[in-house]
């Protein structure tokens, strides 16, 4: 199996939230990406935080206060991480470009809402975006406060695999064109986590090895999806 | 055109140190005058360049081989981010984020390995499976995104 980055539509989504944000700022700047575990936030997250250099991706510990949340984003932009809040403002003044895309806060879930009301002073002091990135007690959150979810320009919800990525993902990773019947069972079978197409598709590659098939058929697939 | 054969001189004496540092490279090629070290310095500045030796840290220089000069310094850059923000990978994690071929992931892990900035830590089970792959780590995080991620 070939090691390949499936761009799926969750990706997508997330890429043209990005996008839109980096591009056109209105003062409503904030986006929140929010699904399950094993649904690709974090990969999806990490992959923009290295395709794009001017990207600020963070994830900072739920134990740190607020001012730690500052902190790390003052580490990524100036290499510093200064004691206080009002000298993290000052490297965040400095070092912030209009170049800079967004602020990508992993695990945003975690956080208490001192610390996302930190990030939405960034974001609105320094007009830069900032994307908060969790699993499903962040939607709860946000909604707490009116002025948190007020600035939501966006929110991608991480939904389940679909048929056509599954289909995708055989085809660039196994070069394995599968039917839309068998991509919609796969899918069915890994329950939208992203880990379980993975291992279905190993031992769909190990089936065809064993048995000396050259392409995926339907037993292939029943027996992979016992 | 004319040739010194400098160019070959040093690609043979950084390919023997692997990682080193200009006077140590000096040394190994036989420099005896101030102005030939000045010829290497500007050559290994070429080299850099092109990309067939990095600059790992201050005084710290790895060579990639020539198979990888003239490969872009993007994305050299996207896998140091992704080593950055991932802070414990694999290869196929730094394959799947930045795209890079998996044989330069490889050269430049093995090349920080040697300069102190990456560190194996463990093995892990391939997606579930038995096979297993090496798991890398940054022992350093902060000097790793001060000296390589932002000095690259």
């Amino acid at each position: 199996m070939r090691d390949v980055f499936i761009s799926t539509q969750n990706y997508q989504r997330f890429e043209d939230v990005f996008n839109d944000l980096a591009a056109n700022r209105y003062g409503v700047d904030m986006a929140a990406v929010i699904g399950r575990a094993g649904r690709g936030k974090t990969t999806a997250g990490e992959r923009l935080a290295t395709q794009f250099p001017d990207a600020i991706y963070v994830r900072p510990l739920d134990f740190g206060s607020p001012v730690a949340v500052l902190r790390e984003v003052a580490f990524v932009l100036g290499g510093v991480r200064p004691r206080n809040t009002t000298a993290c403002y000052d490297v965040l003044k400095a070092e912030l470009t209009p170049n800079h895309s967004a602020i990508i806060v992993d695990e945003a879930d975690r956080l208490g809402l001192k610390h996302l009301n930190v990030l939405r002073d960034i974001s609105d002091h320094f007009t830069i975006p900032v994307i908060l990135v969790g699993e499903e007690p962040l939607a709860g959150k946000l909604r707490q406060e009116r002025r948190l979810h007020s600035r939501l320009r966006d929110t991608v919800a991480f939904g389940p695999i679909t048929p056509s990525d599954v289909l995708y993902f055989y085809r660039k990773s196994l070069s394995q064109a599968i039917t839309p019947d068998q991509s919609r069972k796969l899918a069915r079978h890994a329950e939208g986590d992203f880990r379980l197409v993975i291992k279905d598709a190993l031992r769909a590659e190990r089936i065809l090895a064993a048995s000396g098939l050259r392409e995926i058929n339907d037993q292939v697939v029943e027996e992979v999806c016992k | 055109m004319y040739h010194t054969g400098l160019a070959n001189r040093l690609r043979e004496a950084a390919r023997r140190l692997g990682t080193f540092g200009p006077r140590e490279l000096a040394d190994e090629m036989g420099v005896r005058s101030y102005s030939e070290a000045a010829r290497v310095r500007d050559a290994l500045r070429d080299f850099r360049r092109r990309g067939e030796v990095i600059h790992l840290a201050r005084g710290i220089w790895t060579y990639c081989g020539k198979e990888h000069a003239g490969r872009g310094k993007g994305v050299r850059e996207r896998i140091y981010r992704a080593m950055y923000t991932k802070k414990i990978f694999s290869v196929r994690d730094l394959t799947l984020l930045t795209d890079a071929d998996e044989s330069y992931i490889r050269v430049l892990i093995r090349r920080l390995e040697e300069a102190g900035r990456v560190r194996r830590v463990g093995r892990r089970p391939l997606n579930g499976t038995r096979r297993k792959e090496t798991v890398f780590g940054l022992p350093d995080p902060d000097g790793f995104y001060l000296e390589v991620v932002k000095g690259s």
